[in-house]
């Protein structure tokens, strides 16, 4: 079945379509072996991570149909998740961050709060709105974002990796996530918004 | 907790970024069920997940899809899903003969 939305095919696979779940994974697993690589810039592990995501999803699939949730955003944050928390067993740090994600219920909780399937469309469609959007933001805070999302480093840890103060760090990276969103808003609300 | 302090720290606690005291505050705050703050986070999900698919697809080895169905169809399988028993999908049982 080409074409049909990788949620209706979570929600065959709960019934045991196992072929309906192979579907979602020919069609999301590049993008989420991508951000996986992007993280661990492994290919061996990334893909072991791969497995352990897909697997967790077959997992997860009955708690994700009932609260109807969008697959490619629950992949994509579980795998980015995933792959911070590998980073950091790889660089034997004691660092909190796996608190709030995995040890914490974090996949769990995130039924809360993950979006469905219309806001991701949404954000595939204009995809190509949304990729010159992040060439508008200022370099400084797109790269110290991009440590945060690809490299799992908290505030305190950017601040010493940067060498500047905490409190900018704050602010930059703060102001980096109101930017997108502002303009996340703009793009979604309107074809035809002047980017 | 006044929840209009974080209007830009949701994606930071996203991604596990605050300094630690206030990802724990603000992760029992959700938990207890704030509406607004969930809200906030879906906002926030949705700015995350269109960063994250502005990265590169990577093509996946051919082996990889076996390996999963194999784990599918084994008791070892990882995860902290509510399903006890996490036997394989009767088509790939059938499958396998």
């Amino acid at each position: 079945m080409p074409g049909t939305e990788p949620e209706t095919l979570l929600a065959q696979a709960t019934s045991g379509d196992c072929a309906a779940f192979i579907q979602i994974y020919d069609r999301l697993a590049p993008q989420v072996l991508g951000v996986i690589q992007r993280v661990l810039a492994d290919f061996e592990a990334s893909e072991r991570a791969l497995e352990d995501v897909f697997v967790k999803l077959w997992g997860e699939a009955p708690q994700l149909v009932r609260a109807r949730v969008s697959v490619a955003a629950w992949l994509m944050l579980a795998a980015r998740a995933y792959a911070v928390e590998r980073l950091r067993q790889r660089a034997g740090g004691s660092s909190s961050w796996p608190l709030h994600q995995e040890e914490s219920g974090f996949l769990d909780q995130s039924l809360a709060w993950m979006p469905d399937a219309q806001a991701i469309g949404l954000l595939d469609d204009r995809r190509a709105l949304l990729r010159k959007v992040l060439g508008q933001l200022p370099r400084p805070q797109l790269r110290s974002l991009e440590l945060v999302v690809f490299e799992g480093r908290a505030e305190t840890e950017l601040a010493g990796d940067l060498g500047e103060p905490l409190a900018r760090v704050k602010t930059e990276l703060r102001a980096a996530a109101r930017f997108l969103r502002h303009r996340r808003r703009a793009v979604v609300g309107s074809w035809t918004v002047d980017i | 907790m006044d929840c209009r302090y974080l209007e830009d720290a949701y994606e930071i606690y996203l991604l596990g970024g605050l300094e630690r005291a206030q990802q724990e505050e603000l992760h029992e705050h959700v938990r207890q069920g704030c509406a607004y703050c969930r809200h906030e986070l879906r906002e926030a999900a949705e700015n995350l997940y269109w960063l994250l698919q502005n990265v590169a697809p990577v093509r996946p080895s051919a082996a990889i899809k076996g390996r999963i169905l194999q784990r599918l169809s084994s008791s070892t399988i990882l995860g902290t899903g509510s399903r006890k028993t996490n036997r394989p999908p009767k088509k790939a049982q059938a499958r396998r003969g």
